[in-house]
């Protein structure tokens, strides 16, 4: 059994949306149409578009991959990786925009060789026509980074109906400062932060309408809780992170911290769910637990709806 | 020599050994702090040496268990005020094959440690649309079995009427409701426990576990790293509650914390308390050791390892620091497919292997003497023994006559039989002025320059076994003695890369915390240390020198001659570890003047 580079290597992400619908009348919940395309350059190295997703979880390729999936069995898939793609060294998580634009950022996998602890907060960007990923934004760091924490950006998400790409980063907290921030950043035009949350360490996040005001919701790292926080058209943030529900207790190991943070087209949440302790453990079987939450709008809270895990078929 | 006098793997293997947990911040809490929640993390204490208890109530419990484990059927079952159904419902599910699935071991036939927690009448909840209709007469039950062993439930559906095992269900990594007799014994094992006691000030009774404040004497709890079934006693004393982790598993008290009362918060586990524990007391400090002429100062570092500083012995200094930087692992059969490993502190660190438990400190004994002593610390990955997990261990010895031996362990197990482990051990001297040389096999010939060495079998050695000899400025030298199976501690040479280089003030090659020095799978001297060398090396003279001094060690799973390596194996019902540490290391023996 070989040791599951697992732990932020966002799964594959599909590059054509599901074509969700947006709103599920009654719920509270309202999501934001998926708005994924296509890249051109995946049919331009000669891969099915149908089959074919990105992926930061190669055990033995470090940096982001093109894998399309095999349409035989029995058959491997097949993998592409554009010579740019491994310059961030090992990366973690991935988002798609309209434009078949990728965003994608570093994240350390067992160790800081190839991750180098200074360049950890460097979003890139995948050309859509070219292929090539070019470092697209650095976010700025409330702390100076440590050797305690070999961490930077930690969760991507972004908008659709506003093309602002929302980041949470725990560069430069240590172990007695939480120092981490949660950035709004403009992808239109020249890449900007238009907003920061200061003294948040989170990973996971999402956004969606929530009692009709747009709502980042992202999972706190020093603590299984799951905040919320409104925001502005213009991207920026509204009044202060409201603490939502909490995984603690919750699943096979009772402390998992969100690591990513989706809505499905029903309107629940699902939170992947992973043991982190800024190391840089690697545990051998995958310990990612889904949890599936819906928001009771009688109650206006988040209800477990498996009472634990996500029973999937 | 050194070797001669010792019976270094007996030390390893045999109780000789009075071994003791350092506690850099024996603080067990006062029931009278009025601290924040934040605070009392250092009222968090570790017990990985606490024997199984051995009360009356504990012995009886363990008479059943071993009963239950040489029967047909390896089951101890519910007796608790059970009904004629609910023994019926018990008799049914213990007759089914697919419910006694994982009662043994599917290898070697042996029995593991199961036990029904419970039996009830099936509710509506319990039931869904494939078992709605075999249990609509009403005759449902559901039983509710407990394997020790792997941390698994086991639940079946039965029908009394019918007499029909309508569905089982095998539940990984969960835990049913425990029974009365497991809480009454697990409170008993608390209130029983010295350390409880201290920290409470009183014995406690039954009733001081039931308190309304926290609404239950049985807190939930987990022991997520052992996968041992745990729950919580916890002792009110004034304004905080003493949480105590009971390991049912073993029957012991795995930790105590305190905590305040009515503060909605995180549970107490094992993982948190083990976290706390080994952050605040030996992460964030460092600890002073004086003992048998020796002085130094010990820590956990973020990715170093456990680091010893300011060595000096009988007020001489010896050494400026050593410690662990790296694991290279390698694995001949898959071209450059490895890890390299950091240990360190398990919270905010960038170690993939972190510490769990305390340091350990203990007499070396030799020829049933003290001759010095010994700090170890271990290193572990969760999953350790399972494949792809690694254990590590580093051991600092200090003898009486001045000697001293750095020294790691690999315990295991890895990825496959075909790995070898490389760690990067540091080792600074002291003093800003030594020379370094090497046996010719006829003189001392000094390095003139930064330089690296592999030690092969054309090597040679002075008669007693000496490679290098360090001169510091004060006139006191060190005679260095790789390990070629000469130590008794099962090791069988350590075949290794050293390297000398400039410890310059000003220029930190290594003194403070060392993220990732090197690749994986490099077979060469190419192991990180060379970037301080390369491509210009300095000279030596009079320098302060560091010794990078890199071990290689060859797994090995064969019958008899397991090295590097680990196994589990069934004990008592319960999964237990046969460990074959590779040892490795350097010992510095002190020149006479």
């Amino acid at each position: 059994m070989k040791r599951i580079h697992f732990f932020f290597a966002a799964s594959l992400m599909s590059l054509l949306s599901c074509n969700e619908p947006t709103e599920e009348s009654g719920t509270g919940v309202q999501i934001i149409p998926d708005c994924r395309r296509l890249s051109p350059f995946v049919t331009s190295v000669g891969f099915n578009a149908q089959r074919s997703a990105f992926s930061t979880s190669d055990r033995k390729i470090k940096g982001l991959t093109l894998v399309e999936l095999s349409a035989t069995a029995g058959v491997e898939n097949r993998v592409y990786q554009h010579p740019s793609w491994k310059q961030a060294g090992s990366m973690g998580p991935i988002v798609i925009t309209e434009d078949g634009s990728v965003y994608a950022a570093p994240i350390p996998v067992v160790n800081v060789l190839e991750n180098d602890p200074l360049k950890q907060n460097i979003i890139y960007k995948v050309d859509p026509t070219s292929g090539e990923m070019k470092p697209f934004i650095e976010l700025p760091s409330a702390e100076k980074p440590t050797a305690e924490n070999p961490f930077g950006i930690l969760g991507l998400a972004y908008d659709c109906e506003s093309g602002i790409l929302y980041a949470t980063s725990v560069s430069g907290s240590t172990r007695n400062k939480e120092a981490g921030r949660i950035f709004s950043i403009q992808t239109k035009n020249e890449p900007k932060v238009i907003d920061i949350i200061e003294h948040t360490d989170a990973m996971g996040v999402d956004i969606c309408y929530f009692n009709e005001q747009k709502t980042l919701f992202f999972g706190k790292t020093r603590t299984s809780d799951i905040f919320s926080i409104a925001v502005k058209d213009d991207g920026s943030f509204k009044g202060k992170p409201v603490s939502r529900f909490s995984l603690e207790g919750v699943g096979p190991r009772g402390d998992d911290k969100a690591r990513k943070i989706r809505f499905d087209k029903t309107g629940s949440m699902i939170v992947h769910g992973v043991e982190f302790y800024y190391n840089l453990i690697a545990p051998t079987e995958k310990q990612e637990t889904l949890y599936q939450f819906i928001y009771n709008l009688t109650e206006d809270k988040w209800e477990n709806k498996n009472k634990g895990p996500l029973l999937q078929n | 020599m050194r070797h001669s006098l010792t019976s270094l793997f007996s030390r390893f293997f045999a109780t000789l050994i009075l071994s003791a947990l350092l506690f850099a911040c024996n603080n067990s809490g006062s029931s009278n702090q009025s601290s924040g929640e934040k605070d009392l993390a250092g009222t968090s204490e570790i017990y990985d040496d606490t024997a199984s208890v051995s009360f009356k109530e504990a012995l009886e419990y363990r008479e059943k268990i071993q009963a239950a484990l040489t029967a047909p059927v390896p089951i101890l079952k519910l007796t608790d005020s059970c009904t004629a159904d609910q023994i019926l419902a018990q008799e049914l599910c213990l007759a089914d094959n697919n419910f006694l699935k994982y009662t043994r071991d599917s290898v070697s036939k042996s029995a593991y440690r199961n036990e029904v927690f419970n039996v009830y009448k099936a509710r509506e909840s319990d039931l869904s649309k494939q078992t709605n209709s075999a249990c609509a007469d009403g005759g449902c039950y559901k039983v509710e079995l407990y394997n020790f062993a792997l941390n698994i439930t086991t639940i079946g559906l039965v029908n009394i009427k019918s007499k029909q095992v309508i569905q089982v269900l095998h539940l990984p990594q969960t835990q049913p409701e425990i029974p009365s007799h497991l809480k009454q014994l697990a409170i008993t094992i608390a209130a029983e426990n010295e350390h409880v006691q201290k920290a409470l000030g009183f014995k406690p009774g039954e009733k001081d576990a039931v308190m309304s404040a926290t609404k239950t004497a049985l807190n939930k709890s987990r022991c997520e790293r052992s996968m041992h079934l745990c729950v919580a006693p916890t002792f009110v004393k004034n304004n905080k509650a003493l949480w105590t982790i009971v390991d049912l598993t073993d029957l012991r008290v795995a930790g105590i914390r305190w905590t305040n009362v009515g503060v909605g918060g995180p549970s107490v586990t094992e993982r948190k308390l083990q976290n706390e524990k080994i952050t605040e007391c030996f992460c964030k400090t460092e600890t002073v050791l004086k003992r048998n002429g020796w002085k130094l100062g010990y820590m956990l570092t973020s990715s170093d390892g456990m680091r010893v500083s300011d060595v000096s012995y009988n007020g001489v200094p010896v050494l400026s620091s050593a410690k662990l930087v790296d694991w290279h692992v390698s694995y001949s059969n898959s071209d450059g497919f490895g890890y390299s490993d950091a240990i360190g502190c398990p919270y905010f660190s960038t170690a993939a292997v972190v510490a769990i438990e305390s340091p350990r400190i203990s007499d070396l004994i030799e020829d049933g003497k003290k001759a010095g002593f010994v700090i170890e610390q271990n290193f572990y990955s969760e999953g350790w023994p399972n494949a792809c997990n690694y254990n590590y261990q580093q051991r600092f010895e200090f003898y009486n006559d001045g000697s001293f031996r750095i020294a790691c362990a690999s315990i295991g197990r890895g990825c496959g039989n075909d790995g070898t482990y490389r760690p990067v051990l540091r080792i600074a001297f002291a003093g800003q002025s030594n020379s370094f040389s090497q046996w010719d096999g006829t003189n001392w010939k000094p390095w003139n320059q930064e330089q690296w060495h592999l030690q092969q079998a054309n090597t040679a050695y002075t008669k007693e076994g000496y490679l290098f000899k360090i001169d510091q400025a004060g006139g006191q030298s060190w005679f260095v003695e790789p390990a070629r199976g000469q130590f008794k501690d099962g090791g069988r040479g350590d075949h290794a890369f050293s390297f000398v280089t400039i410890n310059k003030p000003g220029r930190d090659e290594g003194e403070s915390d060392l993220v990732t020095i090197g690749p994986c799978c490099n077979t060469d001297y190419k192991q990180g240390p060379e970037k301080f060398i390369e491509p210009n090396p300095e000279p030596l003279a009079n320098e302060a020198l560091v010794l990078w001094y890199v071990p290689q060690m060859k797994n090995d799973d064969t019958k008899g001659y397991e090295y590097c390596w680990a196994e589990s194996y069934v004990k008592d019902g319960i999964i237990s570890t046969r460990k074959f540490p590779c040892f490795a290391g350097p010992m510095f023996i002190p020149a006479k003047k």
